[in-house]
């Protein structure tokens, strides 16, 4: 696993709520839930952390089986690129993060749930679309006159 | 009257420029009609041109007539066809959308956006919005049901007041806001809270100001229901804004006509509901429901419908289910029990 850190895409929002991640993706209507320990791989994610340093911080505040949790967060890291919520980049300043364990003290897996149900809405509406330079952002076949 | 690719390209400097001497024009053929409202709290007086679109979207509003200000938000509305002028051109960049082309501009404080072949401006600088349609049957009756929306949502938001999609019912002491996605029973239950001492605040979209105590501000009286539910309210029946539907468009309904008086402007917000259709008990109760659940029913389809989102939006929405308590709202067979359960609910709240 590499160190490298990731940026969170500029069609994403997020907000997280009593340790639940809600994640929504502006460019294709499609939302998430993220839970477990997700929630708090993410918020490290987004704040500009490495995988092998969240691993690391991680490993430091769980006992767990050795690897176990490089595992977890490599698959959740794999499923948040593929659904192209996160890049590889480098934050301008990135943290060390820290994790304080909660209720046993045990590792919980970091679940993802994807949910498709409102993209009939998005596909009518692309006002949504942003980019770095801000809204609006046309979908290249429209700019061109398409 | 039709919009044109070619006028895009006859963009006049300032966007106001392409909208306010057309709508002057315009208001001097067909004559001026002013109406004001309060709405949520905010004071805005829209100015027609002729009659045609006052009754085509005024009706919604009916319930917030208030006196003349002077102040706050104007909105010019007219349409081509009853004033007989031209159409103001297209502002913005194109986007392609699956039911035809849509331009969104934003610079310098203006916005404009132009869907459904209808044309909202907002210049925020002068407190001055500007909203066309080719026609007043051009606009769909879904849109007549809830007008305005992006102008108010843009005007709305830069003073902290977030338009959500939900429906909401209670009483000057309090109530509570319906949330989730179309079809989950947020208009019937809305509407089914009329005949039980609740009043109505809207069924699809809504107001709430987060700060400094959570309140529901009413948007619109009206109401959708496909025709099978609309059976099921028969005091409803004469207040239906459009009789002759095509076949899948939903009844729009004017509870202020049908009920005056039952329409509420707004109250303190006391609980977020999401409805459920549950269906094999007449009975419908309210079951505690975590925060991160209100808000995934509550923001997704909130964000996804505004254009754009604030880019606080979510963490408002965020921090909004975590001082209301939520639950989910299993709706049983029986329409009555339904407002009885959500009387229990506020009552408790007290």
């Amino acid at each position: 696993m590499g160190g490298e850190g990731f940026l969170v895409s500029p069609q994403v929002m997020h907000e997280t709520v009593d340790g639940e991640t809600i994640i929504i993706d502006l460019s294709s209507g499609t939302y998430y839930s993220l839970r477990g320990s997700a929630p708090a791989i993410w918020d490290a994610l987004a704040r500009g952390a490495g995988s092998a340093a969240i691993v690391t911080a991680l490993e430091d505040a769980y006992d767990a089986e050795p690897g176990s949790i490089e595992a977890s967060v490599a698959g959740l890291v794999r499923q948040l690129e593929s659904e192209r919520l996160i890049a590889p980049g480098t934050a301008p300043a990135a943290p060390i993060p820290t994790f304080e364990p909660g209720g046993d003290g045990t590792f919980e897996e970091p679940q993802l749930e994807k949910y498709e149900d409102l993209q009939d809405i998005i596909l009518l509406d692309p006002v949504h679309r942003v980019d770095d330079a801000g809204w609006p952002h046309a979908a290249p076949a429209a700019a061109d006159g398409a | 009257m039709s919009v044109t690719a070619a006028d895009a390209r006859s963009l006049p400097e300032h966007p106001r420029l392409a909208v306010e001497a057309l709508f002057e024009a315009a208001a001097e053929r067909a004559g001026r009609v002013e109406r004001s409202y309060a709405v949520a709290g905010q004071s805005v007086t829209c100015r027609f041109a002729g009659e045609e679109m006052l009754l085509r979207v005024g009706r919604a509003f009916d319930h917030l007539r208030a006196p003349a200000t002077g102040a706050g938000l104007t909105i010019n509305i007219w349409d081509s066809e009853s004033t007989g002028g031209a159409a103001p051109p297209l502002l913005g960049e194109q986007l392609s959308t699956e039911d035809g082309p849509m331009y969104y501009y934003e610079r310098n404080g203006v916005k404009a956006l132009n869907r459904w072949r209808s044309l909202s401006v907002l210049d925020e600088e002068s407190a001055q919005a500007w909203f066309w349609a080719p026609a007043p049957d051009a606009i769909p009756s879904w849109e007549a049901a809830a007008p305005l929306r992006a102008i108010l949502h843009w005007w709305l938001g830069r003073r902290g007041i977030l338009q959500l999609h939900g429906g909401a019912v209670g009483t000057p002491d309090g109530g509570v806001l319906l949330v989730g996605r179309g079809g989950s029973g947020k208009s019937t239950t809305s509407l089914a809270c009329l005949t039980a001492g609740l009043r109505y605040a809207g069924d699809d979209y809504v107001a709430v100001a987060p700060h400094p105590q959570p309140w529901v501000h009413s948007l619109y009286s009206s109401g959708k229901l496909e025709d099978h539910q609309l059976a099921r309210f028969p005091g409803l029946g004469g207040a239906v804004g459009n009789p002759e539907r095509g076949a899948g468009e939903k009844a729009v309904v004017y509870v202020e006509e049908a009920a005056p008086g039952r329409a509420i402007p707004g109250f303190p917000l006391r609980a977020i509901l999401v409805p459920r259709v549950v269906a094999q008990t007449p009975e419908t109760r309210a079951v505690p429901r975590p925060a991160a659940a209100a808000l995934a029913a509550l923001a997704p389809s909130t964000i996804f419908q505004l254009h754009p989102p604030q880019p606080d939006a979510l963490a408002e929405m965020g921090a909004l289910v975590g001082r209301v308590p939520c639950f989910t709202l299993e709706l049983g067979s029986d329409l009555a029990r339904i407002p009885e359960a959500i009387v229990e609910l506020l009552e408790a709240s007290r």
